[in-house]
């Protein structure tokens, strides 16, 4: 017997490179936009101030104490129960976008707290403010060591996307869903798509280990002028 | 010009220091030396507002900073007025804490650019000047971390002073270096002394200190135990506790 069918896979490879799209895209869109709210959340989970501090917090507990899967959920099925009513995609992603956002930030507050605190106080002396010292000497830094910690993140967020399947957003697997249904080819639209997603999760770790690799490497000349 | 009036400071149960009084004039040099734990550095600290003093009162050029007093309750000024004020002195740290992610010359430029925007042309031909000057002129894009410790400290050196401080704090600035480039750095503060510059300077270098300092302060637990000429306090110092740290220090 052939399990795979070439033909199928042919007809329907159209269908799954759409829900490929969906998938990257949505990967980028919510891996940029956590990868830059995280930093005010980890800055607010730094404040000295309380009122700033505790909501923040609360915020990246409850994300990280409660399934993504449920949050997804939540927000398409519960929330119209209180008269908010969003989009399947922008649900998706609001959804990871707001469980992202928290375990990022906690990258964030690692890589902010592992710069030398002399570097905080050279700034002082030469009259930076908070804020300057802040984004002209702390962050660069602080970036470069979670690089590779948000690579990861970028990985896992890749494979995570296929939870908004449950909004009924039409990514990668969701599309072989239906079309293994409809077509009763389980072993070949399921596999076409377990290759789909290697074809660019594989190559994307092997540019995070690069992006490790380089991190790693001291502060250097930069190719000479 | 720097004047320190009964600085208090306490780090918890610890108290640091207690009740020192120091004025430093326009063009004068003075080292600090005492054992470890003195409270030198803290000292030296509360002078840019590093370290925040419990009590007492610092005024530079006649002006109080920092703090204001109205009616018995001591007000802090705000950041940015602070500041300003320590942009006007330059620090030299230990441990240099040059920024690694910048090249030399972009470590001398960033405060000039971007506390006192001065334009990038503009700071990048003094910080060269600068650069020839602690004699590091063929560094200007090497990282840090690609630089030996005693050009690190220079290029320290040449940050702060890309400022145009009125006075420049120098926080052991030789103990983190190599014994065979300690004198590339003390030679770059032996020509700011000959220009004139508003020196305070921790150290642990007696030598340096004879030579370069009109005025010598011996402190040890959180107190100025005695202060004189360089001459007077190495050759014939009066206290006790003065006598028996120079005896330990010059005898190693």
């Amino acid at each position: 017997m052939d399990l795979l069918n070439f033909e199928v896979a042919q007809e329907y490879l159209g269908v799954l490179l759409q829900g490929l799209a969906v998938t990257v895209y949505l990967t980028l869109i919510v891996i940029v936009m956590s990868a830059v709210l995280a930093i005010p959340v980890a800055l607010a989970r730094m404040s000295s101030s309380r009122l700033i501090r505790l909501p923040v917090d609360a915020y990246v507990e409850v994300a990280r104490a409660t399934p993504l899967l449920l949050q997804l959920i939540y927000i398409y099925y519960v929330l119209p129960s209180i008269g908010i009513r969003l989009p399947q995609l922008l649900c998706a992603f609001i959804g990871l976008t707001f469980n992202y956002t928290a375990y990022m930030s906690e990258v964030y507050r690692g890589g902010i707290n592992a710069v030398a605190q002399g570097q905080w106080l050279a700034a002082a002396a030469l009259g930076m403010t908070d804020s300057l010292a802040f984004r002209r000497i702390i962050l660069p830094q602080a970036v470069r060591i979670v690089i590779p910690s948000l690579g990861n993140y970028f990985i896992s967020l890749f494979k995570d996307t296929a939870l908004c399947s449950v909004v009924g957003v039409q990514e990668l697997l969701f599309k072989g869903q239906i079309i293994s249904a409809r077509s009763f080819q389980y072993f070949t639209i399921y596999t076409l798509t377990a290759i789909l997603y290697f074809s660019v999760g594989y190559p994307a770790a092997i540019f995070v280990r690069w992006l490790e690799h380089v991190s790693k490497r001291g502060y250097s000349r930069r190719p000479r002028r | 010009m720097i004047e320190l009036v009964d600085i208090h400071k306490s780090f918890g149960p610890l108290e640091v220091l207690r009740g020192v009084s120091l004025t430093v004039a326009a063009g004068e040099v003075v080292c600090i030396i005492g054992p470890s734990g003195s409270g030198k550095s803290t000292l030296l600290r509360c002078i840019n507002h590093l370290e925040a003093p419990e009590r007492g009162a610092i005024r530079i050029a006649g002006r109080p900073v920092y703090y204001d007093v109205v009616d018995g309750v001591r007000r802090s000024h705000p950041k940015r007025k602070i500041a300003e004020v320590r942009a006007k002195l330059g620090m030299v740290f230990q441990s240099f804490n040059l920024f690694p992610h910048l090249t030399a010359l972009e470590n001398i430029i960033e405060a000039p650019v971007h506390v006192r925007r001065m334009t990038k042309e503009a700071a990048t031909a003094k910080a060269l000047q600068l650069m020839r000057r602690v004699g590091l002129e063929d560094k200007a894009e090497y990282y840090p971390e690609e630089m030996s410790g005693g050009q690190q400290q220079r290029t320290a050196i040449a940050r702060a002073l890309a400022m145009d401080p009125t006075a420049m704090l120098f926080d052991e600035p030789t103990s983190a270096l190599d014994p065979e480039l300690v004198h590339e750095v003390l030679e770059v503060m032996r020509q700011l002394r000959s220009d004139g510059m508003t020196m305070i300077i921790v150290t642990h270098e007696m030598n340096f200190a004879r030579q370069v300092a009109n005025r010598v302060l011996f402190m040890d637990h959180g107190v100025i135990v005695e202060e004189d000429t360089p001459a007077r306090l190495f050759e014939s110092p009066r206290e006790p506790r003065t006598r028996a740290f120079l005896k330990n220090v010059l005898d190693r």
